[in-house]
C-alpha cells in the first residue's frame, strides 16, 4: 500500500514537472521556487556567505556601496549586505512559525467543522469571517503590542490573523467534497468518521492547502516586515529587514538610500518567490481559487 | 431598497460584536498585564493595585466585558492614559486625515485597476495583458513602506518636486476647519494656496498606497471582465452593432462590477492596514500614526479604542459596498 | 438579385493544438424574402457560418472567400462600416435566451441602445413606439419594456430577443438554434412567431439548427453541412422527397416521426471527424454506408443537379 502510493506520488510528480515546463504559469512557479531555494540556502549558510558579522561594525558608518561593502554600511558601520543575508533567517523563521501555527489551528478546525456542519459551523464560521474581514495588520499590531517583542510572540500575533484564511478554504472544500460519491460510499460501508476525514477528505483538500500555505507565507513575511518597521518586531540589533528599513528611513533625507533600499529588495524578492510559486501551483491544481485573494 | 439597507445594517451588528469581543479578550486576557506593561515590571505592587482599580481591572472579567460593551454603545471609548482626553474625541480629530488618505488611495487603485484590468482582459494574451499580469504579481510584493520611501527618495530628495512628510506645510492649514479633510476645507474656504499645498502633500502617500493596492485590483478586474466578455450577451450586443467601447465598459465591465466591488470591499481591510504603514512612513497625522504612537507610549485605552474604531469603520464600508452592489444589480435589490 | 451570396467561404481557427478547419469552401445564396435552413450536427461549422456573416468571429479565426450582402462584400468593409450593418441590416438571435440579454439592463434599454447606435437623432417617443411595435409583433405586452431580463421566462426572453433583432427592420435575420434551449411547447410558440414575421415583414431568414423538423416547418431552402462542408443544398421539398447525399438521408431518417409504422428511431452511427485532423477524401466516408474506394482518397466535387447541389462521389460520376 505504502509502496503503491509512493509510486503514484513519483509518477504524479514527474508528470507534474513535465506539465509545469509546458506553459508560462509553470515556468513562473519554477522561477518562484528557484528564488525560494536561494533564500533558504542563504538563511541556512548565512555565516559562510556573509562577508562580515551582521552585528559588528565592519567599516565606516554610512559608506555608500563599494567593492568592500557591495550594499554599503549603515549608521552603525554594519555591513548592509551581511544584514541582508542574515535577515532572511528572521523573515523565514517567523513566517514559517506563524504559518504553521495558523495552519495547525485553521486546518483541523476547518476539517472538523466543515465535516459536521450544523449550528457550531455557523457560529465558528461567523467568528472566522469577522476576523477575516478585519484588517489583518491592525489586529497583528494590537496583539504584538500586548505580547511584546520576541520570535514566538510576533509569530503568534501574525498567526491569529491567518487562521481564518485556512479555515475558510478548508471548510468550503470539505463541505463540497463530503457530498461526493466516494465519501458517501465510504460512509455507507461503515468507515469511521476520523478515517473518512483523514483518508478521504484530507488528500482531496491537500492541493489547496499547499497553495494557501505558500501564498500565506508571503503575506506573513510582509506582515512581519510591517510589524518590525513599526518597531514592534525583534529587538535590535538582530538583523531584520523591516527594522533595517525603518532605521534607514531617517538617513534617506541625506541621500543615504542604500540602507532602506536593499532590505526592501530582499522583502520583494522573497515575497515574489512565494507568490509566484503559489500562483503557478494554483493554476495547476485549481484554476478557480487564486483570483479572489 | 430601504428595507434592504436596514437588514444589511442589522446583519453587521453580530460581526462588530465578535470583533469587539476578540479585541477585548486579546487585550485583557492574553498573557501580559497592561498595567505592568504600562508602568514597567519594577513598579511597586501597591501602585499596580491602585492602577488596576482605577481602570476597573480588578472586577471579574465578565463584568469588565459587559461594562466595555455598554460604554462603547454609549460612544465612550475610555480616556487616554497619556493625555487624559476621551479616546473617541482624539480619534475623531485624527480620522479626517485617514479618510482623506484612504479615499485618494482608493481612487488611485480603482482607476488603475479598472482601466488596466479591463484593457488586459479585452486584449487577452497580448503584450499589454502579460504586462498587467507581471504588474499585479510584482507590485503586490512591494512592502508599502519601502515603496513610500523610494517615492520620497525620487520625488522628494532627488527631484525636489514634492514634500515627503506631513499633511501640510507649517502655517498652511485651512482656516477655519470644517470637515478636517484639508482638501475639502481649503476648497470651502477658497484658500487656493492651501489647497495646492495639501494636494502636494497628498500625492506621494496616496500614490504609494494606491499603486500597491492596485496590484490586486488589476488582477481581479481582469479575471472578472474576462468572464463577462465570454458571455452570450456580449456577443449579442456586438451583433446589434453596439460600439466596442460600449460593449467593453457598459456591458462587460458593468456586469463584472458586483463581484469586483465585493472583493474591493474585502480589500478595504488590506487598504487600512496599508494606511497605517503609509501614515507612519509619511508622518501623516491620521489614526494609524496615532495607534503606533500610543503603542509606544503603552496607552492601552487608546489602542483598544482605535481597534474598535477600525472595526466599526470596516463594518460601515462593507455595508456601503453591499448597498452600491444592490444599486447596480437589480437582482439583489428585489 | 440575391440578397446574400456566400462564395467559397473558408474559416479556420488557430488553436494551441492545431488548426481547425471549421468551414471549407462553402458557396450558397439567400434570396430576398427567402428563408434558408442550415442543418447539421453540432460542430459541423453551421454556427461559425452564422457568426462569420456578422464578422463576429474570435480573433484566432481567419476567413477567406466572399460574403456579398446587397451587392457589397462584407469581408472588405471597414470595421466601422461593418458595425453599422449589424443590428440594422443584418440581425442575429442566439441559442440561449437566458444569457443573451444583459442582466443589468431593462428590456427598454436594450431597444434604446440599438436605436441610439443606428439612428442617433431618433426621439424618445419614437423609440418607445418602435420598441412597443416590435414587442407586439412577437406577441409580448409592450408594458414589459420596463422589466429586467430575470423577470422573464426563457421563451419570453427569446421573444424579446427576436423583437430587438427585428426592431430596425433588418433585411436579414440569422437565427442560431433559436429554439434549442427551450422546451417543446415554447419551441412551437417561437416557431410560430418566426413564421408570422416571415409572412408580414420583408425579411430573409437564415435558420441554423440541428433539427430537420424545424427546418421543414419554416424554410424554403436548406443547406446541409457536414464537418465544415456543404454536402447538399436545394429546395426543401425536393430534399425532403428525395435526399441525395447519404448524410442527408440519415439526417431525415433520424427525425422522430409518430406516423411511421415501426417506431424504431434511427440514428447516425459514429461521430463527426476531428476537424484538426480530418480524414482524407470525403469527410463522411467513415460513417457512410455507400463508401467506395475513391471516397477514401479523393475529396468529391460539388455537382449541380438542376437546382440542387450535392457533394458526393455517387453523383460526380466517379
Amino acid at each position: 500500500m505504502v509502496e503503491n502510493s509512493n509510486q503514484m506520488l513519483s509518477s504524479r510528480l514527474s508528470s507534474f514537472i513535465r506539465e509545469m515546463l509546458g506553459d508560462s504559469s509553470g515556468i513562473m512557479a519554477l522561477a518562484g521556487l528557484t528564488i525560494l531555494i536561494i533564500f533558504i540556502l542563504m538563511a541556512l549558510f548565512a555565516p559562510i556567505i556573509a562577508p562580515y558579522s551582521p552585528v559588528q561594525p565592519s567599516g565606516n558608518p554610512l559608506s555608500p556601496p563599494s567593492w568592500h561593502h557591495i550594499m554599503g554600511t549603515d549608521n552603525m558601520g554594519y555591513d548592509v549586505f551581511s544584514r541582508f543575508i542574515y535577515g532572511s533567517r528572521m523573515a523565514l523563521t517567523i513566517a514559517s512559525v506563524a504559518t504553521l501555527i495558523a495552519a495547525g489551528i485553521g486546518i483541523p478546525l476547518g476539517l472538523v467543522v466543515g465535516y459536521f456542519g450544523g449550528a457550531v459551523d455557523r457560529v465558528i464560521t461567523m467568528i472566522m469571517d469577522s476576523v477575516y474581514t478585519f484588517p489583518g495588520l491592525i489586529l497583528a499590531i494590537a496583539i504584538a503590542a500586548v505580547l511584546g517583542p520576541g520570535i514566538i510572540n510576533i509569530s503568534l500575533s501574525i498567526a491569529v490573523v491567518y487562521i481564518p484564511t485556512y479555515y475558510r478554504v478548508i471548510r468550503s472544500q470539505v463541505a463540497s467534497v463530503k457530498n461526493e460519491l466516494y465519501v458517501e460510499s465510504a460512509y455507507s460501508i461503515g468507515a469511521k468518521t476520523s478515517t473518512i476525514i483523514f483518508k478521504y477528505i484530507l488528500p482531496n483538500v491537500l492541493p489547496s492547502i499547499i497553495v494557501v500555505l505558500s501564498m500565506n507565507i508571503a503575506d506573513a513575511i510582509m506582515t512581519e516586515a510591517g510589524l518590525s518597521f513599526l518597531g514592534l518586531g525583534i529587538t535590535p540589533p538582530t538583523p531584520d529587514w523591516g527594522y533595517d528599513l525603518a532605521n534607514g528611513q531617517q538617513f534617506l533625507i541625506s541621500n543615504d538610500w542604500w540602507m532602506a533600499f536593499f532590505p526592501g529588495v530582499a522583502i520583494i524578492l522573497i515575497v515574489l518567490g512565494f507568490s509566484m510559486f503559489a500562483e503557478g501551483l494554483n493554476e495547476y491544481f485549481n484554476p478557480n481559487i487564486g483570483e479572489k485573494r | 431598497m430601504k428595507s434592504y439597507i436596514l437588514t444589511r445594517i442589522g446583519l453587521s451588528i453580530p460581526m462588530i460584536l465578535i470583533i469587539l469581543t476578540i479585541v477585548f479578550f486579546v487585550l485583557r486576557v492574553l498573557p501580559g498585564n497592561p498595567v505592568l506593561a504600562m508602568l514597567g515590571p519594577k513598579a511597586p505592587p501597591s501602585v499596580v493595585k491602585a492602577m488596576e482599580h482605577q481602570m476597573g481591572l480588578d472586577k471579574p472579567i465578565l463584568v469588565q466585558y459587559v461594562d466595555y460593551l455598554k460604554n462603547i454603545a454609549k460612544g465612550d471609548f475610555g480616556h487616554s492614559t497619556v493625555t487624559g482626553m476621551p479616546v473617541l474625541k482624539e480619534l475623531m480629530q485624527k480620522f479626517p486625515a485617514t479618510l482623506e488618505l484612504t479615499i485618494f488611495s482608493m481612487v488611485v487603485a480603482v482607476f488603475i485597476g479598472i482601466f488596466y484590468g479591463t484593457i488586459a482582459a479585452y486584449k487577452l494574451g497580448s503584450p499589454i495583458d502579460i504586462s498587467a499580469r507581471i504588474y499585479s504579481i510584482f507590485v503586490y510584493s512591494f512592502p508599502v513602506f519601502w515603496f513610500g520611501l523610494m517615492l520620497q527618495l525620487i520625488f522628494g530628495v532627488w527631484l525636489h518636486w514634492l514634500p515627503v512628510s506631513g499633511e501640510s506645510s507649517p502655517f498652511m492649514t485651512p482656516d477655519p476647519i470644517h470637515t478636517g479633510i484639508y482638501i475639502l476645507d481649503a476648497i470651502i474656504n477658497g484658500q487656493w494656496d492651501v489647497l495646492k499645498d495639501s494636494l502636494e502633500h497628498l500625492i506621494l502617500p496616496s500614490l504609494t498606497l494606491g499603486i500597491v493596492i492596485s496590484s490586486i485590483f488589476v488582477r481581479m478586474v481582469r479575471a472578472n471582465v474576462v468572464l463577462t466578455l465570454s458571455q452570450q450577451f456580449v456577443v449579442a450586443a456586438r451583433a446589434r452593432g453596439v460600439k466596442e467601447k460600449t460593449v467593453l465598459f457598459k456591458h462587460a465591465l458593468k456586469n463584472a462590477l458586483p463581484p469586483i466591488l465585493t472583493i474591493m470591499g474585502l480589500q478595504f481591510a488590506l487598504l487600512l492596514g496599508g494606511a497605517v504603514l503609509t501614515e507612519v512612513t509619511f508622518s501623516w497625522p491620521g489614526i494609524g500614526s496615532y495607534l503606533v504612537n500610543r503603542i509606544h507610549s503603552r496607552d492601552f485605552a487608546a489602542i483598544q479604542g482605535t481597534i474598535v474604531f477600525f472595526a466599526i469603520f470596516v463594518a460601515i464600508i462593507s455595508i456601503l459596498v453591499d448597498v452600491i452592489n444592490a444599486w447596480i444589480n437589480p437582482r439583489v435589490r428585489y | 438579385m440575391e440578397l446574400l451570396n456566400i462564395r467559397n467561404l473558408s474559416i479556420e481557427y488557430k488553436t494551441k493544438s492545431g488548426t481547425v478547419k471549421a468551414v471549407e469552401d462553402v458557396t450558397f445564396e439567400v434570396g430576398e424574402h427567402e428563408s434558408l435552413g442550415v442543418v447539421g450536427e453540432s460542430g459541423c461549422g453551421k454556427s461559425t457560418l452564422g457568426v462569420a456573416i456578422l464578422r463576429l468571429l474570435p480573433p484566432n479565426a481567419t476567413t477567406k472567400g466572399e460574403i456579398i450582402f446587397n451587392g457589397k462584400n462584407l469581408l472588405s468593409l471597414t470595421n466601422e462600416e461593418m458595425r453599422r450593418m449589424r443590428g440594422k441590416e443584418i440581425a442575429m438571435i442566439f441559442q440561449d435566451p437566458m444569457t443573451s440579454l444583459n442582466p443589468i439592463m431593462r428590456v427598454r434599454d436594450h431597444f434604446f441602445e440599438l436605436f441610439k447606435v443606428h439612428e442617433p437623432s431618433m426621439k424618445k417617443e419614437q423609440m418607445i413606439k418602435l420598441a412597443s411595435e416590435a414587442l407586439e409583433s412577437v406577441g409580448t405586452d409592450p408594458k414589459r419594456l420596463d422589466n429586467y431580463p430575470f423577470e422573464f421566462s426563457g421563451g419570453m426572453r427569446q421573444r424579446v430577443m427576436i423583437a430587438i433583432a427585428i426592431a430596425l427592420k433588418p433585411k436579414l435575420l440569422i437565427a442560431d438554434e433559436p429554439t434549442t434551449a427551450l422546451d417543446v411547447v415554447v419551441q412551437e410558440q417561437i416557431m410560430q412567431v418566426l413564421k408570422n414575421l416571415m409572412k408580414t415583414k420583408n425579411m430573409s431568414l437564415i435558420l441554423i439548427t440541428h433539427d430537420m423538423g424545424i427546418v421543414s416547418e419554416l424554410a424554403e431552402k436548406v443547406t446541409v453541412m457536414y464537418a465544415g462542408n456543404l454536402v447538399e443544398h436545394g429546395e426543401i421539398k425536393e430534399i425532403y422527397n428525395e435526399p441525395k447525399h447519404p448524410y442527408t438521408k440519415m439526417l431525415l431518417e433520424s427525425i422522430p416521426n409518430i406516423k411511421l409504422d415501426d417506431m424504431e428511431l434511427k440514428y447516425i452511427p459514429g461521430s463527426p471527424p476531428d476537424l484538426k485532423n480530418p480524414p482524407k477524401g470525403c469527410k463522411y466516408y467513415p460513417r457512410c454506408p455507400y463508401t467506395k474506394e475513391i471516397c477514401k482518397t479523393k475529396e468529391p466535387k460539388t455537382v449541380k443537379l438542376g437546382d440542387r447541389k450535392v457533394k458526393c462521389h455517387l453523383y460526380s460520376g466517379g
